[in-house]
């Protein structure tokens, strides 16, 4: 079971691990409110159904106890009058000689509002003396009547007769009467002797009537009176059952216990309260349609299973608004992070919203973001350093073949004597290696990077004994612009290597710096073999430019490669070439003076 | 939350709304549930002392059954013309159905016609025959009648000279009465003779009077519970002088009705459950308001009393009603 259940929960965790952060917070808000409502709800209506159901039988009780105070109350005043007459006026009076007539009258008009009549008869049934009327009717039996029976019978008692019309006296108004009567047996005393004879008083039955109507026991609920065997002394609607259009449950009620009773009668399901009422056995039936009871919990049931699910809609749509707040900044802030992994460093935005902790979280990929930009940024500038540092290294190395051959020149012209060509050689030897050194700086200026050239032409000139001629001219404003040192010389030596050596006719090499716009221009330019433009092209992005295994070794790629990691991409090196027509190699660099340079790449540069 | 989820949230606001309207429609338009049926009874004559029963059945089934009932009595006894008027009159203000104690079968077969196109028309004690699917609330009048017939051929023994008084013949339940005395009598070979009593009450006594002191009869029979007590007023009077020795059998029952009962002066009477048939007017009015199928009505009951059974517990419960 354990299991089962641990099963059904790991289920659920990861059925709601695949689902978003806010369809995870409606649900399990939803799930926790609906929970909590029909608990709230249940046990609610749970309570009120059996506080009510006490309730009713409770007040059913209380009603019953009032009626039966009240009936007790005004039977007691009965019996007190019948014991008033018996005592007081009876007893103490010998029929022969005196008249109670008065007494009895008086008693009667101080309680007229209860009584009917009070009437003394002899044990044959005759009239000793009445209130208000005196004159029996001819047809009236005394003696007969039940309550005359029943008073001879048991001398001791009081008897109290279900409702009858009275019948004894000659109403000159024709008037019949509902009575209860209440009759018990007394001593008549009469010229000294005791004969036994019947003290009846009868009560106006609407004041037991008026005891039961005016009690509310709810919509359709009522009071009714029986006596001990069940006859019904007082119901709301007693003519009603007397005339057999409705019926009671009478007979029935009269073996119930005090107490609460549930019971069936014809169809309808009733609870029924009993008191017995002490001293006449009569019986108190309270009865209350279940109907009444239950139509007030459909009700209930109803209203609260309304209101139960108008909470849920309520909370589910608050759920919604609540978990939409809370999960739409993740939300965000996951795309944001998504177009990170991506690898999209540039221009994304960490959107911050929501709450503290999500904005927290924003703020910090945010600036995340920020550093690894700025390490990034670090490591370019940082290679590009390095690389610059390579390639200016490089640069700076002199073609060993070129100063053996520059240095077997030069030997060769001492031990011929030619004293003043060693000498012009070794000269622009020495200004050559001045200018490479050039105080270990990189950006040098055009006049400077020109005469590097110049001087190296020289030797080469004297070298290839004059096979080419050479010219370099510059417009003055460009002389004190900076340049990169050592970019010219490679593409001079390369004009010579594979432009003039094969050539028949004299070589000629032009190098000129020029101005145009903002730019600075050096082309050099031969008339040698040339080449076919793509392969011109080609020579500037191919891996390797040695093509032939001279020169200085380094390539023409190196040389764009400097030029650009030192002023940007969109400075460089372009070759045009053309078979038989020569190559022109223009170095494109910005225009700036040596501080500007300095000021700006300079100081990668080192 | 977007406008869709908005729109959702406010359609079902409403279908919430809408519940509970239905749901506590009772309570919200409970004055007019409690709005009372107005029932209007139109009463054959001017006297309410011979429908207080009746009319106490009335209230009890006003009150069960929230209705409103006006209880109209004629100016004079058995007014055609009047009744029709008062019918015209009650219906023109408003009531919801009209109880009705015909006068006669001819001259309102045409009024109660017309009625019962607008609202439910319900005839108590006397009907209209000739009207189909009229609704009657009456006992068996000729069982009655020829029960107290046989009361009187009991009664009787050889007394053979019998007087019907003959008053208000035009109503059916008379009628039926009259027929039922009618059959039982001759066929016990009687001589029978007849006597036309008018309907006011001293007119009556009158008439009454002069034809005990003149005719030959025995026994009378009334059939009506006013010229009963007429009739048993006369001989109470005559037998003072001790000039007329007649039984006197009849229907109806009245407070002096049935204390010339107890004196013995009236013989026997027939009794109507008048409260059931107050009572189920007004029941059956209201269930054809409600357009309820008929449901099985209880008979009205009846029985014949005498001196010497009128205070068994059945009797006095038929006629001492509980004055409330």
């Amino acid at each position: 079971m354990r299991k089962k259940a641990r099963d059904f929960i790991d289920k659920i965790t990861q059925l709601l691990q695949k689902k978003s952060l806010q369809f995870t917070i409606s649900i399990t808000f939803t799930a926790v409110t609906v929970v909590g409502m029909l608990i709230v709800g249940v046990s609610l209506s749970m309570r009120f159904i059996s506080s009510s159901e006490k309730m009713v039988s409770e007040d059913s009780t209380r009603m019953v106890d009032q009626v039966n105070l009240n009936l007790d109350n005004y039977l007691r005043n009965m019996m007190r009058i019948s014991d008033s007459m018996y005592y007081r006026v009876i007893k103490n009076a010998d029929l022969s000689t005196d008249n109670i007539s008065n007494d009895m009258s008086l008693l009667y008009e101080t309680n007229r509002d209860l009584l009917i009549s009070i009437g003394v008869f002899s044990n044959s049934g005759k009239v000793i003396a009445a209130e208000p009327l005196t004159q029996l009717k001819p047809s009236a039996d005394v003696s007969g009547e039940n309550w005359f029976k029943n008073a001879a019978r048991k001398i001791e008692n009081c008897h109290f007769s279900t409702p009858h019309v009275q019948n004894l006296f000659v109403d000159p108004d024709n008037k019949y009467r509902w009575v209860v009567s209440l009759s018990r047996s007394v001593e008549l005393t009469s010229a000294g002797s005791i004969t036994h004879g019947v003290l009846l008083v009868d009560m106006n039955f609407s004041g037991i009537e008026q005891i039961c109507k005016n009690v509310d026991l709810g919509e359709s609920g009522y009071i009714y009176l029986i006596d001990g065997n069940g006859e019904i002394i007082y119901h709301p609607r007693q003519q009603l059952i007397y005339s057999n259009l409705i019926h009671e449950n009478n007979y029935a009620a009269a073996k119930y216990d005090d107490g609460n009773h549930n019971e069936t009668f014809e169809g309808q399901q009733r609870l029924v309260t009993v008191k017995t009422a002490g001293y006449t056995g009569w019986k108190i039936i309270a009865v209350t349609p279940t109907q009444d009871i239950t139509s007030n919990y459909q009700q209930f049931r109803l209203f609260t299973l309304f209101f139960i699910f108008f909470a849920i809609f309520l909370m589910i749509f608050v759920n919604m608004f609540l978990s939409s707040r809370i999960a739409n900044p993740l939300k965000e802030l996951e795309l944001s992070v998504k177009d990170l992994d991506k690898g999209n460093l540039n221009g994304i935005d960490i959107s911050i919203s929501g709450s503290y902790e999500v904005q927290h979280l924003g703020k910090t990929i945010r600036s995340m973001v920020d550093q690894l930009h700025r390490l990034m940024d670090d490591i370019v500038t940082e290679q590009e350093s390095k690389r610059k540092s390579e390639l200016d290294a490089l640069q700076s190395q002199i073609n060993p073949h070129f100063l053996y051959n520059t240095l077997d020149s030069i030997i060769w012209m001492i031990e011929n004597e030619r004293y003043d060509g060693a000498v012009t050689m070794v000269t622009a030897l020495a200004r050559l290696f001045r200018i490479s050194l050039s105080k270990g700086k990189n950006i040098i200026t055009v006049a400077d990077e020109l005469e590097h050239v110049r001087n190296y032409l020289t030797i080469q000139k004297m070298r290839y004994k004059n096979k080419f001629s050479y010219e370099i001219t510059a417009e003055p404003e460009t002389l004190p612009c900076a340049t990169i040192k050592l970019i010219v010389q490679p593409l001079v030596e390369n004009a010579i290597y594979h432009g003039m050596e094969f050539m028949s006719g004299d070589g000629e090499i032009r190098i000129n710096a020029y101005r145009d716009g903002n730019d600075l221009y050096i082309d050099i330019i031969d008339n040698g073999l040339g080449m076919p433009q793509e392969q011109a092209d080609a020579l500037l992005t191919e891996e390797t430019t040695k093509v032939r295994g001279k020169g200085s070794g380094i390539g023409l790629k190196n040389v764009k490669e400097r030029i650009q990691l030192y002023f940007g991409s969109e400075y460089g090196l372009a070759i045009y070439s053309e078979p038989d027509e020569g190559t022109t190699a223009r170095i494109h660099l910005p225009l700036k003076t040596l501080e500007e340079a300095d000021a700006g790449k300079g100081g990668t540069a080192k | 939350m977007s406008k869709n989820k908005t729109m959702v949230f406010i359609l079902i606001l409403c279908a919430f709304l809408g519940l509970f309207v239905v749901l506590y429609k009772d309570q919200i338009f409970e004055k007019k549930n409690s709005d009372p049926y107005e029932i209007s009874v139109i009463w054959r004559s001017k006297s309410t002392e011979s429908s207080t029963t009746i009319k106490q059945g009335i209230d009890q089934a006003a009150r069960d059954f929230n209705a409103e009932v006006s209880f109209i009595t004629l100016s004079s006894e058995n007014n055609a013309g009047e009744q029709i008027s008062l019918l015209q009159r009650e219906i023109n203000n408003g009531a919801d159905a009209i109880v009705i104690a015909p006068v006669n079968s001819t001259d309102l077969k045409e009024p109660i016609e017309k009625a019962q196109k607008g609202i439910p028309v319900v005839t108590m004690q006397s009907t209209v025959n000739t009207i189909k699917n009229l609704p009657s609330i009456s006992c068996d009048n000729q069982k009655l009648g020829s029960a107290l017939a046989d009361a009187i051929l009991k009664n009787g023994g050889s007394r053979r000279h019998i007087a019907i008084l003959r008053n208000s013949m035009d109503c059916s339940n008379i009628q039926q009465r009259y027929l039922g005395v009618l059959q039982t009598i001759k066929s016990a070979g009687k001589d029978i003779e007849y006597w036309e009593i008018p309907n006011d009450s001293q007119e009556a006594y009158d008439t009454a009077k002069g034809m005990l002191q003149t005719s030959m009869a025995d026994t009378l029979v009334a059939l009506d519970a006013s010229t009963l007590e007429a009739a048993a007023k006369a001989e109470k009077d005559l037998l003072k002088t001790g000039s007329a020795q007649v039984q006197i059998y009849g229907i109806g029952r009245t407070n002096t009705v049935v204390s010339l009962l107890e004196e013995q002066v009236i013989n026997s009477i027939g009794v109507e459950n008048e409260y059931n048939l107050g009572y189920l007017s007004i029941r059956t009015a209201v269930d054809k308001i409600n357009k309820k199928q008929d449901t099985n009505q209880a008979g009205i009951n009846f029985a014949i009393v005498n001196h010497a059974n009128m205070y068994n517990s059945d009797n006095q419960r038929l006629l001492f009603p509980f004055v409330r």
